[in-house]
């Protein structure tokens, strides 16, 4: 927790025509480190991970990984540099099977010439010893992912990004679809992920999903940050006034 | 939210993770394969003392699938990414009458008026799928229109140079070795179709199921939105599959070609249709990510049991239509209904 951040903005903004969607917002994670990123609809939330996921461009401020300023054009810019977004929608294909899925866009090849192929089976070997934790065994992994469950899909995805070298995963409202039960699924995962070294940062506006598993609470309104606070600092009711916009509740932190 | 009673964490472990029969079940090629074997019984048994059962009759109707076959293995490729191709049929057309004219009246080597319609069948490939790409129109209307566009210029350009629709006497004009083997012979009673027909479906199949482009080719038709997100390149995948099904045609007005001995400008009407029927009976799903070459080739092979079985029956021809329809529709009630199946959520989380 000592460590230098891994991915860090500083002082955001950002603009939509006459709507300042992000104003002098910073937000830093570390390796291992889940910050959750919380507010209501309307807070900032999805303008600021598309900041960070190099979908949009901030209008001031700085992105800093791994110590060096720089410039995300794109998702697969911000992606080759260890910062993977787990958007809402996932980016499965509900009818592929579950390998497939996993390997989208990035399939293993054996053979030569005309004769390269996709090695299925070192796929299938890959993707069930990566989703093994999640319960998706080895003849799982070979059914269409479409037949998982909402939180299994959830973890498939955030695996994927894992598997493929992420440093800090953005997990955009990763349970807000789920339920108990299957929102529990994921956040195992992200516990995981976070006793590997991974940074997290977690948007959400549950703030039963959040305080239990987030080191670092970054709290949203109205495109404004009302704080940074730390687990220590925060208990789980003032976070919730802090949500609702009760600035007072700051102080009483 | 959803609140769940069952309170015990549930780690998604699935009750029953076997393959085994439901694998088998869902396999797209299933109907295919399970109407082709009841077809063949039905005609065998009350056709076959009538001729159905005949080395003439067998090589009749398997050059029928044939011919729908080889343009319906790329065919299905497409399908699977959620595209069609209408104008296949006026494509077939085009590709006797340029070859037919290169060689019979402007005296071509067989060679260079086969390369000639090649490169022809892939510029309107390309063009194809570039308009499907880039207007991000249905391809149902594009090709629709490409359908009538090479028809009537099939017809037109024919009719201003010769003055006729068609041209015979195209075996004599090329004779019988050379690149004009590869079309023209056969296979014991055979004709060579059948093994265009099964080579390209056996190639579809390959990059279908064990190719990267295959994967592609799934992931553009399931989902296009996360095959864009996970950076595959959709836009040239289907160009190449339209540049695919074009070339494709090519082989078939060849195959035509030959076994008619003339080019006609008004050869494979109507068989756009019979390509997607046999993908569909074949188990592919019209709205894409999902087909299988081997259950088209199965659906083809039942077109053209069908088709000349038909004459043996009682029945007056006119019905083949009707009977057709209603194949098809049973056909794409069980796959639907076993896709449907086969995508319910498993497993008690």
């Amino acid at each position: 927790m000592d460590s230098e951040p891994y991915l860090e903005a500083i002082s955001v903004c950002k603009s939509y025509q006459n709507v300042l969607a992000l104003q002098d917002v910073s937000i830093s994670v570390r390796p291992g480190e889940v910050v959750c990123l919380l507010g209501d609809n309307g807070a900032g939330k999805s303008t600021l991970i598309q900041v960070l996921s190099g979908v949009a461009q901030p209008d001031k401020g700085i992105i800093r990984i791994a110590g060096h300023d720089v410039r995300l054009r794109s998702p697969n810019e911000a992606l080759d540099r260890g910062i993977a977004t787990v958007f809402q929608d996932l980016a499965i294909v509900p009818i592929m099977p579950v390998y497939r899925n996993f390997f989208l866009g990035r399939e293993p090849t054996v053979g030569w010439g005309p004769f390269r192929r996709f090695d299925s089976g070192r796929a299938i070997r890959v993707a069930a010893e990566a989703l093994h934790d999640l319960g998706v065994d080895a003849l799982a992994v070979r059914r269409p992912i479409g037949t998982l469950s909402g939180g299994q899909r959830q973890s498939v995805a955030v695996a994927r990004a894992v598997h493929f070298g992420a440093r800090v995963l953005i997990l955009d409202e990763p349970t807000s679809a789920l339920g108990v039960k299957q929102a529990e699924i994921v956040l195992d995962y992200v516990r995981s992920a976070k006793a590997r070294g991974i940074g997290v940062v977690l948007i959400t506006h549950n703030v039963q999903h959040a305080y239990p598993i987030g080191d670092t609470f970054v709290v949203l309104f109205l495109g404004r940050q009302l704080g940074v606070f730390k687990k220590t600092d925060l208990s789980e009711t003032k976070l919730m006034r802090l949500m609702a916009g009760k600035v007072d509740a700051v102080a009483e932190a | 939210m959803t609140m769940q009673l069952d309170s015990r964490i549930d780690r998604g472990r699935d009750p029953a993770p076997r393959l085994g029969l439901r694998a088998l079940l869902v396999r797209p090629e299933l109907t295919a394969v399970v109407g082709t074997i009841i077809v063949f019984a039905l005609f065998a048994t009350f056709t076959g003392q009538a001729g159905f059962l005949s080395v003439a009759m067998t090589r009749n109707y398997l050059e029928v699938a044939a011919e729908i076959g080889v343009i319906a293995a790329p065919a299905t490729l497409l399908i699977v990414t959620g595209e069609f191709d209408l104008s296949v049929g006026s494509m077939v057309a085009a590709g006797e009458t340029i070859v037919s004219y290169l060689t019979v009246v402007a005296g071509w080597p067989f060679a260079a008026a086969f390369g000639a319609a090649l490169a022809f069948a892939a510029a309107v490939g390309a063009l194809n799928g570039f308009l499907v790409v880039k207007t991000k129109l249905p391809s149902f209307i594009i090709t629709l229109a490409m359908l009538f566009i090479v028809r009537g210029a099939a017809q037109g350009v024919l009719r201003m140079l010769t003055g006729t629709s068609t041209i015979d006497g195209v075996r004599e004009a090329i004779g019988s070795g050379g690149v004009g083997a590869l079309f023209s012979t056969s296979i014991g009673p055979f004709s060579i179709s059948l093994l265009w027909w099964i080579a390209l479906t056996l190639v579809a199949a390959w990059v279908l199921d064990k190719t990267v482009f295959g994967n592609w080719i799934y992931a553009t038709g399931g989902n296009l939105a996360a095959a864009v997100r996970t950076g595959i390149p959709v836009d040239r995948v289907k160009i190449m599959l339209y540049v695919a099904v074009a070339v494709s045609t090519t082989f078939v007005a060849m195959l035509d070609l030959f076994a008619i001995n003339q080019g006609n400008a008004n050869a494979a009407i109507g068989r756009e249709f019979e390509v997607v029927t046999a993908a569909v009976i074949g188990g592919a799903l019209l709205t894409g990510g999902y087909g299988s070459p081997i259950g088209t080739l199965f659906g083809a092979l039942l077109f053209g049991m069908v088709d000349q079985g038909f004459f043996f029956t009682p029945l007056p021809d006119v019905w083949f239509m009707t009977f057709l329809g209603l194949m098809l529709l049973f056909a794409v009630f069980v796959n639907n209904t076993v896709r449907v199946q086969s995508l319910k959520p498993r497993g008690r989380s």
